[in-house]
């Protein structure tokens, strides 16, 4: 289902319009990530869909049909929601909690504990050992996991998350970003994602829409907007959190690598990230130190064991270093002083690190 | 012991009357405040503007010395069990109001955002979300309503409306320590067991998600 904005204003009683002129049409079956500094406009963009909030002026709508045609309970009962706090009821059971909208629907209890099954099966969660568990029995990772598999119970076409993974540690929203991806390879919904995370938004985005103060100010996949922002605000926004340093010749190990991971698996305390332009794959633990490679081969094989350990470089190693070691072998994982997994140097990280530099050096 | 039994086998036809007496004053006021006291408070949980005025009405009632009140009350509505139970009805609406009232708005706003979204109407959201939240408190406002309703029951015999009060007066007026005694214990016993009652009944209420461990 296609969720369209048409010039759709949002103000907030004596304030600044909170979103302006919103011109946004989200496809069937993308992960759209709405993304931009705090304040800018995300969460009420998202809650207009569902009516939590109404625009002041404009229309949204659903597969053509304006949302103000729909009741507002049936509305919002077709369209899945999640938020950061999880908004799990803490006087009700796993179950009772993701049967939320199946009651409202009306369901009978069978299809509704077939339901309930099914989904915490999805999550790798047992049933038994879950599914009669308050809330605050369950860790922050666990939590959130129940709140969006809540959001999808009634099988609805359209889910809106905000913020979901954004109150967890690094590593459950690294897990739990995975599992999401693999959800949304499976079920195809329309879903529409508030994140204020860079990485999470280029992990996640089919497309990527950039806000500033209630401007949509681009819109693009994730690999068109680290490679064309429009302006200075998104390039600063990108740049600030990769930490990219272009603009001198004293260049570092890290400006030369892709910080572009994506999660692939998890097993017990351990990931397993893959990145761009490397074939192999990189072990991390929960507190994402360097492990060492896996290759392809025995990632398929399911051989989580590091295969070769390369010496990681430090983040701050000299260019002229790298290069030196950079003939012998096709990838360098990079490393902070902690250890910690930051990026990989790779040809085509190079090539890229290349292009920024010349292209910095003509504007 | 040998006192106490004394005192029954000597009181006990005043003392079992004076009792049916103070749980029927009680009873009768604590029904009609709650039906009125709570949702009232839910009515002004959704209307907080509205709610300052009312809960500091209802407020000032409470200030009104129970012995005054009475007095004011005799030469309007004369004496007997109905003016002291509208005094007392008067009386025990503030603490179930006020706890019904800040148990609902001490709900996490999240929550009723969520229930929101996901397609509660406002009445299943009151019924299924908001009211199991605040349940204990509100339980507590009645707690507090019962054991003030029977110590201020006690003065009800002043406009003779009987109850233990009785026992307690007529003891004063005789210099008869027995008699007010065997007033003032079994009042003291009924607000306890009111008390632990009530308290048990909060513990029901209190969702399991949310007991302590
Ligand atoms: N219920 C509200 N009442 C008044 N102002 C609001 C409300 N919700 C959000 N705002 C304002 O609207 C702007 C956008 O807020 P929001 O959509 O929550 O941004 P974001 O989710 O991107 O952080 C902010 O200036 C915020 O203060
Ligand atoms: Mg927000």
């Amino acid at each position: 289902m296609t969720v369209t904005f048409s010039e759709v204003t949002k103000v907030y009683q004596g304030k600044k319009p909170a979103v302006e002129n919103l011109n946004l049409e989200v496809h069937t079956g993308e992960l759209l990530v709405l993304i931009g500094p705090s304040g800018c406009g995300k969460t009420t963009t998202l809650r207009m869909i569902n009516r939590l909030e109404e625009p002041t002026h404009g229309k949204i709508q659903i597969d053509g049909r304006d949302i103000e045609k729909f009741k507002e309970e049936e509305l919002r009962r077709g369209i899945g929601y999640t938020v950061q706090q999880t908004g799990l009821f803490p006087h009700m059971t796993v179950k009772d909690n993701i049967e939320v909208v199946p009651r409202l629907l009306k369901w009978p209890k069978d299809k509704r504990d077939e339901r309930v099954r099914e989904l915490l099966a999805m999550v790798n969660m047992d049933f038994e050992e879950f599914a009669h568990r308050y809330p605050r029995q369950l860790s922050g990772g666990q939590q959130q996991r129940i709140g969006v598999l809540r959001s999808l119970a009634a099988d609805p076409p359209i889910i809106l998350m905000d913020e979901p993974f954004g109150a967890l540690d690094p590593i459950s929203r690294e897990v739990l970003q995975i599992e999401l991806k693999k959800l949304q390879a499976r079920l195809q919904k329309t879903i529409i994602f508030v994140t204020h995370d860079i990485d999470e938004a280029i992990r996640l985005g089919d497309r990527i829409a950039i806000f500033q103060t209630g401007q949509l100010v681009q819109l693009g996949s994730p690999q068109e907007i680290v490679k064309n922002p429009v302006n200075e605000f998104v390039a600063s926004f990108i740049k600030k959190n990769y930490q990219f340093e272009t603009s001198n010749l004293s260049l570092k190990a890290l400006d030369l690598a892709s910080v572009d991971f994506h999660p692939y698996e998890s097993h017990d305390d351990r990931i397993i990230l893959s990145i761009d332009g490397s074939d192999d794959f990189y072990l991390v633990d929960s507190d994402h130190r360097f492990i060492g490679t896996i290759s392809k081969e025995n990632v398929k094989a399911n051989q989580i064991t590091a295969d070769k350990v390369l010496q990681p470089i430090r983040v701050y190693d000299s260019v002229q270093n790298i290069l030196s070691i950079f003939k012998d072998v096709n990838t360098l994982p990079v490393v902070d002083d902690g250890n910690k997994l930051v990026g990989v140097i790779t040809s085509l990280s190079l090539m890229n690190a290349v292009a920024r530099l010349v292209g910095g050096n003509e504007s | 012991m040998n006192y106490i039994g004394y005192l029954w086998s000597t009181y006990n036809s005043q003392i079992i009357q004076a009792m049916w007496q103070q749980i029927y004053l009680v009873g009768i006021s604590l029904v009609c405040g709650a039906i009125v006291s709570i949702p009232l408070g839910i009515y002004l949980s959704k209307h907080t503007r509205l709610a300052t005025w009312v809960i500091t009405a209802v407020s000032i009632l409470q200030t009104i010395p129970s012995l005054a009140f009475f007095a004011i009350i005799l030469p309007i509505l004369g004496i007997g069990a109905t003016p002291a139970l509208i005094v007392l009805f008067l009386y025990s609406l503030l603490p179930m109001l006020r706890n019904t009232y800040t148990g609902l708005r001490s709900v996490d706003p999240t929550l009723i955002d969520v229930a929101k979204g996901m397609g509660m109407t406002s009445f299943q959201r009151l019924i299924f979300v908001e009211l199991r939240l605040a349940a204990p408190l509100i339980v507590a406002g009645i707690r507090l309503s019962t054991i003030y309703l029977v110590s201020w029951a006690t003065m009800a015999s002043l406009i003779g409306a009987g109850g233990f009060g009785d026992l307690i007066f007529a003891g004063i007026d005789n210099y008869n320590n027995d008699l007010i005694i065997t007033g003032a214990v079994p009042t003291a016993l009924m607000a306890f067991i009111a008390s632990m009652i009530f308290t048990l009944i909060r513990r029901y209420v209190t969702p399991i998600g949310l007991r302590r461990a």
